[in-house]
């Protein structure tokens, strides 16, 4: 039976890749399947979100009645969670709207500046870790960018050598990065399409 | 599509196609066929695993916001291999890792590679549907989640494969901090700047995904490389050949200008 589905999984992941590889690359309509096919796509993607709700609920709920460690975090999540929904269903679109606008935006504000501290910590462990050609020239170029980026005539030549930085190596080395990205996924299209990828195919 | 874009398009689906399905057999027949560069971080991934069944904890896996049904899906299954690799280690003797998905259309895939695993490896029992889980897809609050899943889970590891961007910092600065091992990679820029600067190991570009070849060794997967390589070539010629073409008509000019032509 596992058989049976796993060669049923391949056959369709195949047969709807070529079909839409088909009708994307040479323009031949293929009597509107390719639609049809994104319209299915469309209603699964939005079957994974209600999983991912019913996952999220079993996670932090599961945690709550173990009261496991961190239990309160997971209380004060579902709590929101149920909150915003009923707010939602009853109408109260503003009230919701008030606390995006007062509690996430605020929190993930914060998050943002602690951003900035993980980098700087991050920064001064690249350095302390290894110290390597590639890893100082990394430090470098970041003082660089940032020295460069400040609004000081005094720093014009380092700004100079930062435009340049950006305009030559940075963007030489990000579309290296970019085609390499590309290809990969080229190839592991190719492996779906050859029935190769055992992540759809079992 | 220009019909220049299609044909340069389907010139290179082919040739993947091609060298994939041949390099697959020559991989099948002999072991040597494509040997892999040294990559440290899948030479780490063995080590973090076996650190977390030691001391009794998971690792944490996260995918960021890849996702299937969009533009990231090659990433997601690329992620999920990863997750795979990893989960068949832990399958041995520990817990399931604790995969951590940006996107909802990502988490019916992770469960699947670590339900995959653990059947894979008769430990059925030890698979938990919550192990993979949604944390919903704002890279903070993500990030945020991932930081406290670290505290609360007791993770003694992260890999983080997939599309993160600047605030991956947060949980490779939290695993960091708890003395733990990382190995962290992303399909966008500032994402990859980050998993460099602070992961322990970091996978950049084509590299996240690699982990089939690296840590399955599968000959499918080694043949997919090659593809790579060989894509790869091609795309180099193209850019030397189209610079040469674009150089001839000042070249000339210049060497015309030397001969006292012009």
């Amino acid at each position: 039976m596992r058989r049976l589905l796993t060669l049923l999984s391949t056959a369709l992941a195949i047969g709807v890749g070529l079909i839409i590889l088909v009708e994307q690359m040479l323009g031949i309509p293929l009597f509107g399947l390719t639609q049809t096919m994104l319209q299915i796509a469309v209603i699964t993607v939005a079957v994974t979100i209600l999983m991912g709700v019913f996952n999220l609920i079993g996670v932090h709920g599961g945690r709550l009645l173990r009261r496991r460690r961190g239990w309160y975090y997971s209380l004060a999540l579902l709590a929101a969670f149920f909150t915003v929904l009923i707010l939602g269903i009853v109408g109260q679109r503003e009230t919701n709207q008030m606390l995006l606008d007062t509690v996430q935006v605020s929190v993930e504000a914060s998050l943002g500046a602690l951003v900035f501290f993980a980098l700087v910590f991050g920064a001064y462990r690249l350095m302390r870790r290894r110290v390597t050609l590639s890893g100082m020239i990394f430090t470098v170029v970041v003082i660089v960018v940032l020295v460069g980026a400040l609004p000081l005539t005094t720093v014009a030549p380092v700004a100079a050598v930062r435009d340049w930085l950006m305009t030559v190596p940075v963007s030489a080395g990000a579309r290296g990065l970019l085609i390499g990205i590309a290809l990969a996924t080229v190839v592991t299209g190719v492996r779906v399409l050859t029935g190769q990828e055992r992540s759809i195919r079992e | 599509m220009d019909s220049t874009t299609q044909v340069l398009t389907t010139l290179i689906i082919l040739t993947a196609v091609v060298v994939t399905l041949i390099g697959t057999q020559f991989a099948r027949r002999r072991r040597d066929f494509y040997v892999l560069r040294a990559l440290p971080a899948y030479d780490l991934a063995p080590r973090l695993v076996g650190e977390a069944v030691e001391s009794g904890r998971r690792v944490q896996m996260a995918t960021g916001n890849a996702a299937l049904g969009g533009a990231s899906t090659a990433l997601a299954l690329a992620s999920a291999e990863m997750l795979y690799q990893i989960a068949s280690r832990t399958a041995v003797a520990g817990d399931p890792p604790l995969a951590v998905v940006g996107e909802s259309g990502a988490l019916p895939l992770m469960m699947s590679a670590i339900r995959r695993a653990y059947t894979d490896a008769n430990r059925l029992d030890r698979y938990a549907v919550t192990a993979a889980r949604w944390a919903p897809a704002a890279s903070l609050a993500m990030s945020a989640a991932l930081v406290a899943d670290i505290g609360d889970e007791r993770a003694s590891g992260g890999v983080y494969v997939g599309e993160f961007d600047a605030t991956l910092a947060l949980p490779l600065e939290a695993i960091a901090r708890r003395r733990g091992v990382s190995v962290a990679g992303s399909a966008r820029l500032d994402g990859m700047a980050v998993a460099y600067a602070m992961a322990d190991e970091p996978l950049i570009g084509e590299e996240l995904f690699a982990a089939g070849a690296y840590l399955g060794g599968a000959p499918s997967h080694k043949a997919a490389l090659a593809a790579q390589d060989v894509l790869r070539w091609l795309v180099i010629l193209g850019i030397i050949g189209s610079a040469l073409v674009a150089l001839r008509v000042p070249l000339s000019e210049g060497l015309a200008r030397l001969s006292g032509g012009g």
